[in-house]
Parts: structure tokens; C-alpha cells; sequence
């Protein structure tokens, strides 16, 4: 699996690059505002926004490549490359799987400690400017209306969210590999892979608000990433089940 | 070595292969030979374990083809399917990573030959140079099968030369080599055994040399004799 996982990576590296690079420039630019011209508050807000709004989207966008990846993978002439190599269907999918796993882990931990370390700079330079805590707060609030802001809880959140976005892709993977596999050549075939989609989505989304404890948000959003990342792995084999048995490219 | 009993695959309502039952054995050179739409491209596929059958099998060393079958059949598909990022250097990689019977310096022999670098994109490539590239990349392999689809696609007469000599190379006792084209007399030259196939059917497998010493036909007379009504 290692080396068809080294060829998932370079396939991906491309998007990678370019978001690292756009990280930086922003990340730059966040600095250089703090530092030398901290009278600029708006820029500083902006630029702020902007390294979390690349965190945001630079996750999402690893996971809607890894879909587009599959997709090509299944549908356009350069599937041979995968699918002719002396590899079954569970050790492909498995490399694309765990790729994205990775991806999103690293990603997670990279933005995760730049945020961290940003918010450390941004206290140790303007520690004075409560609203702006304030602001932070009301805009983890947002996302989670019982998160409290610590690193602990932070973490967790992210935990949470990076595993139930890599169980969203892996119902993508399923509902392409459907569409490509069983539904290849019929109408309505991508309407259908969407349907499909949206339900097990749901089903995700009900199993994770199943759990209605007075535990500690912290231990809930633990136990939602492990609910997702269970899912991910049963979306998984039955994904690489109907890859193997009904998959032509 | 590579048997298909009775293999049909459907698209929709049209039939692209019709209950084809055929044996390839080794110390063959095959031309699978037949008109655009013909069948001859999805045989190679179900036979190649890229596409699946709806009904009946194919199998090799009397094993359904599937992961083992990968590891001995080299396939070579008549469109480019090379990711666009490679360059030549990376395509042999990749087979060097994935496929045991690979043989780097033989790549870079063939490489050579075809006057390819291994420094040039895939993606730049003229169909010829992708042409070239799809061939030596294939023979640079030890397999047992061989399966080439149009190999003298986009090909000059030169290059034709250089490949026929490569594909002449690698015939042995114990290996299957298939190819098809629409350059007959090109393949005549190649080949020892002849498969015509028609609409998705199985018409007849011919060896040549006894076709010639009984019919007094060549292949190209005989592919005139089968598909001249139908191609007009």
C-alpha cells in the first residue's frame, strides 16, 4: 500500500503547495501588521479572518480533491494506472482513504498550531484588548455555542470536525463509486449519487445527535469524531466491496 | 494461458462482445483483427481485468484474471492514460514500483530507440511520442501476456519498424502476445495467428501459415473475404 499511497500524495501535492503558499503569504501579512503597524486594527481583523477562512477551506477543498481524484480515477482513461497494477480494489481506495486521512490530520495540526501560535502573538502584543477576547469568544460560540475557549476544547472540536469531514468524504467516495460502478451510463445517475448521498449524510448526522448525555462537551465531541471515524471505515469497505465486484473502467 | 468462455459485456442495449469462448496459448503471436466497434478493445479489457464481464469469464492459468493476473499480463490501451504530471522518467518509475517484471535498463534501451527523453512531459507528447512511449514502457516489462491495442497508432513508418522489432523480440515459447490494428498487412508480418471478430462476435482464429497453404489467402485476402460486405 505504501507506494500506491506515495502516488495518491503526489497526485494531491499540486492543491497542497498552493495552499501552504497562500498560508504563508497571508500569515505574513497577519505579522507584519502586528508588528509593525499595529495601528492598523482593521487590517489586523482582516487578515486574521482571512488565515481562519484558508483553514476552513483549505480542509474542505483537500477533501473535495480527494473525491475529484476517485472520480477521475474511475472515469477517464488514467484509471488504467490504478486499476491495471496488481492491486485489489481495498488496497486502492485504502491508499486513497488513508491519504486523505493524513491530508486532513496534517492540515488540522498545521492550522490548528498557527492558530494557536497567532492567537499566543496576538494576546502577548495587544493582552489589554478585551473586545477582541470577546469577539474570539463570540466567534467560537458560533460554531459550537457550549465550546469554551482552551486549547483541550479547541482540540477537541477540531478532532471532531476533521473526523466527521473525512466521514462526509468517504460517503462522497461511496455515493461516486456507486454512481460510477452500478449507476455508469444510466440517467439521472448523478442525481441519484447525490440522493444517495444526502441520506447517508443524514444517517451520519443522526447517529452523532443519538448521543444526548450531561457529559462534558469535550467527552461528546470525542465521542462524535469516534462515531464518524467508524463510519468512515464501514463506508470504506463497503465502498472498496462494490469497487471490486461491479467497478469497469 | 488466457481463456474466455462465453464472455458477453453489454453497454445499455447494444452488445459490444457476443459469448466470445477463446484460448491464447504461449509461443503465439495473435492479431485480433475486426472493424471499428467490433470488440476487440473490450475483449482486451475484460481479458486485461479492467473491465468486468456481464456474463461469462476470463481466466488465466485457469484463475479468474484479477490482481494475480496483473502481476504476469502487460497491457497496453490504445488511448493515453498516463497521468499528466509525468514525465518519461516517471512513468517507468511507476511501473518499476508496482510491476516486478519491469526492467529499467530495458526501458531506457527502449527509450533510446524511440529517441524519447526521459526529462519530457507526458502531457506535451505528440500521439506519436505518446505512441512510442506507451510501447516501450509495456515491453519494458517481462510478462508472460503481452496485449497490445493499435499499436501502430500515430506511428510512422519508421517507428512502425522499431516496434514490430521490439513486439518480434519478446515472442517466445512461453509467452502470449495479442495485438490489434486496422494496418493488417502490417500485422501480417507479426503475427502467427489471426482472430477475426465481427460485431462482437467470434468468427474464426486462423493460423496464418496454413491459411496460406490451404486457402492460398493471406490475412489481409481473408479480412477482405470476412468484413468487405460490412465496410464497404
Amino acid at each position: 500500500m505504501g507506494k500506491l499511497l506515495k502516488y495518491e500524495m503526489r497526485k494531491t501535492m499540486a492543491l497542497k503547495l498552493i495552499l501552504l503558499g497562500i498560508t504563508a503569504v497571508a500569515e505574513v501579512a497577519f505579522l507584519i501588521t502586528l508588528y509593525l503597524n499595529e495601528k492598523a486594527a482593521d487590517t489586523l481583523a482582516l487578515t486574521s479572518v482571512l488565515l481562519f477562512f484558508i483553514a476552513l477551506a483549505g480542509t474542505v477543498l483537500i477533501g473535495v480533491q480527494s473525491v475529484l481524484t476517485l472520480h477521475r480515477d474511475m472515469n477517464t482513461k488514467q484509471g488504467y494506472m490504478l486499476y491495471m497494477t496488481p492491486r485489489n480494489s481495498f488496497q486502492i481506495l485504502g491508499a486513497k482513504m488513508l491519504e486523505n486521512g493524513l491530508s486532513l490530520l496534517l492540515a488540522g495540526g498545521f492550522f490548528f498550531l498557527l492558530g494557536l501560535l497567532d492567537v499566543t502573538l496576538l494576546f502577548s502584543k495587544l493582552g489589554s484588548l478585551e473586545d477582541l477576547w470577546k469577539m474570539f469568544q463570540d466567534f467560537m460560540r458560533m460554531i459550537n455555542t457550549e465550546i469554551q475557549l482552551n486549547s483541550w476544547s479547541v482540540l477537541c472540536l477540531v478532532s471532531e470536525m476533521l473526523a466527521s469531514w473525512l466521514a462526509t468524504v468517504s460517503i462522497a467516495y461511496l455515493a461516486d463509486i456507486v454512481a460510477s460502478a452500478l449507476l455508469n451510463g444510466k440517467k439521472m445517475s448523478g442525481f441519484v449519487a447525490f440522493l444517495f448521498f444526502i441520506a447517508l449524510t443524514g444517517v451520519l448526522g443522526w447517529l452523532q445527535n443519538l448521543l444526548r448525555t450531561g457529559a462534558a462537551i469535550e467527552t461528546i465531541l470525542l465521542i462524535r469524531a469516534g462515531i464518524a471515524l467508524v463510519y468512515a471505515g464501514i463506508m470504506y469497505a463497503v465502498s472498496a466491496w462494490v469497487m471490486d465486484r461491479y467497478l469497469s473502467v | 494461458m488466457i481463456t474466455s468462455k462465453d464472455l458477453t459485456r453489454k453497454f445499455g442495449t447494444k452488445t459490444a462482445v457476443d459469448g466470445v469462448s477463446l484460448t491464447l496459448t504461449p509461443g503465439h503471436v495473435y492479431a485480433m483483427l475486426g472493424p471499428n466497434g467490433s470488440g476487440k478493445t473490450t475483449w482486451m479489457k475484460m481479458a486485461a481485468g479492467l473491465m468486468k464481464p456481464t456474463s461469462g469469464e476470463v481466466l488465466f492459468e485457469g484463475q479468474p484474471v484479477g490482481v494475480e493476473s496483473r502481476r504476469h499480463v502487460a497491457y497496453m490501451s490504445t488511448e493515453p492514460y498516463f497521468y499528466p504530471w509525468m514525465t518519461v522518467k516517471d512513468v517507468g518509475a511507476y511501473y518499476g514500483d508496482f510491476f516486478e517484471d519491469f526492467s529499467a535498463e530495458k526501458y531506457a534501451s527502449l527509450l533510446r530507440e524511440m529517441e524519447l527523453e526521459e526529462g519530457m512531459k507526458t502531457r506535451t507528447l505528440s500521439s506519436g511520442m505518446m505512441a512510442k512511449l506507451k510501447i516501450a514502457v509495456t515491453m519494458a516489462r517481462d510478462a508472460r501476456v503481452y496485449m497490445l491495442d493499435e499499436p501502430f497508432n500515430g506511428i510512422d513508418l519508421l517507428a512502425r519498424d522499431e516496434i514490430r522489432q521490439s513486439i518480434l523480440r519478446e515472442s517466445a515459447e512461453d509467452k502470449v502476445l495479442l495485438l490489434s490494428s486496422h494496418l493488417v498487412e502490417e500485422m501480417e508480418a507479426v503475427c502467427d495467428t489471426a482472430i477475426f471478430i465481427r460485431q462482437g462476435k467470434l468468427i474464426e482464429v486462423r493460423n496464418l501459415e496454413e491459411m496460406r497453404e490451404t486457402d492460398h489467402v493471406s490475412m489481409a485476402d481473408r479480412y477482405r473475404e470476412i468484413y468487405g460486405h460490412t465496410e464497404g
